[in-house]
């Protein structure tokens, strides 16, 4: 019994010692939440992609989103006609629910890597860092699911394209 | 020797019908993006530090504090000497312009270091906090001494060095940013 006792005893003083070196996680960043997301999304994302023609009819349609996810200023110097711009990094419960409304509308994406032109204001980036990938992830992370990316890569020059200069 | 090249007949008569899924995106790579975020995990683990670490390593002249929220937050508010590059203008170009060597220390806090959970610091959803996606991207990028604040704070904490704005502007990303050691 008194061993046990000190067992204990001693377990709890060693305790703060031995769970030093991993910090206590964050509560407000989920990163194994993070990877469980990706992973799901990878598998769906796979049928949500879409061509320049399907992308394009689709953007046609009166509840469609064409949402730019890029930064303020790459938005200004350059967007497909008709897309809203909110930055990837401004994303939250609230600004998704203002710029989108219900959670069914149809959304389409696209970032810099869907451009071969490779200038500013679509620099490529890595292709394991486009920005279709954050946002998909992100989109269904929020609750959205009807998204369709696009999956060409076309020259924002094309005049197909409708690409508005700032 | 005639049954694998009948196979492989097969299978090449066969993809062209295979219309779904359609052929990826060559600059787009999400199964390697996926894969990445878990040779990340480990490692960021050990990179995480408390407010007082994260502090004391921020007097050091060759530390980076990079913020990678949009720039209008930045402009609102941020731990002083940080510079802000918005996550989605990382490219390696950009990224060299502003932190110059790989080894550069390189502290990175998100909106979810706060529980003000307000502008500029709205709360994001736990598992797609800005932390995540900015940590990967600068391992993938080849910078490997990062750390990430792991304390959750409040921009109203005297303690804390906030810079509200308007008087806060984004920093330049030129070699006159501030804190670049040189």
């Amino acid at each position: 019994m008194l061993r046990s006792c000190l067992a204990v005893l001693a377990l709890a003083a060693a305790a703060p010692l031995a769970a030093a070196p991993v910090p206590p996680a964050n509560p407000q960043i989920d990163y194994a939440g993070f990877r469980s997301l990706a992973g799901e999304v990878e598998a769906y994302r796979q049928t949500r992609l879409v061509g320049w023609q399907e992308f394009a009819a689709a953007a046609r349609r009166p509840r469609a989103l064409i949402l730019d996810a890029r930064s303020a200023e790459a938005y200004r110097a350059g967007h497909i006609r008709g897309a809203v711009n909110l930055p990837f990094t401004d994303f939250t419960a609230e600004s998704l629910a203002r710029v989108i409304g219900r959670a069914d509308r149809p959304i389409l994406i696209y970032c810099n890597n869907n451009f071969r032109n490779d200038r500013p204001p679509v620099m490529l980036k890595s292709v394991r860092l486009a920005l279709n990938i954050q946002t998909f992830i992100n989109l269904v992370g929020y609750g959205y699911r009807n998204v369709r990316e696009l999956n060409e890569v076309v020259d924002f020059d094309d005049p197909r394209i409708g690409w508005v200069r700032g | 020797m005639l049954r694998p090249c009948l196979v492989v007949l097969a299978v090449a008569a066969a993809s062209p019908l295979q219309a779904t899924p359609p052929p990826p995106n060559p600059q787009i790579d999400f199964p390697g993006y996926a894969q990445l975020t878990g040779e990340v995990r480990d490692y960021r683990r050990t990179r995480l530090i408390g407010w007082q670490a994260f502090l004391a390593a921020a007097t050091d002249p060759d530390v980076l504090i990079l913020d990678a929220r949009s720039e209008r937050q930045f402009a609102a508010g941020h731990i002083a000497g940080a510079v802000n590059v918005p996550l989605p203008e990382f490219s390696a170009e950009r990224l060299a312009e502003v932190i110059g060597r790989t080894d550069r220390p390189i502290l990175i806090y998100c909106n979810n270091n706060f529980r003000n959970n307000r502008p500029p610091v709205a709360l994001k959803s736990g598992p797609v906090a800005l932390n995540i996606p900015t940590f990967i991207h600068l391992v993938a990028y080849g910078y490997r001494n990062i750390r990430e604040l792991n304390d959750v704070m409040s921009i109203d904490d005297p303690r804390m060095p906030w810079v509200r704005g308007p008087g806060a502007t984004a920093a330049p990303s030129l070699p006159s940013a501030p804190r670049r050691a040189e």
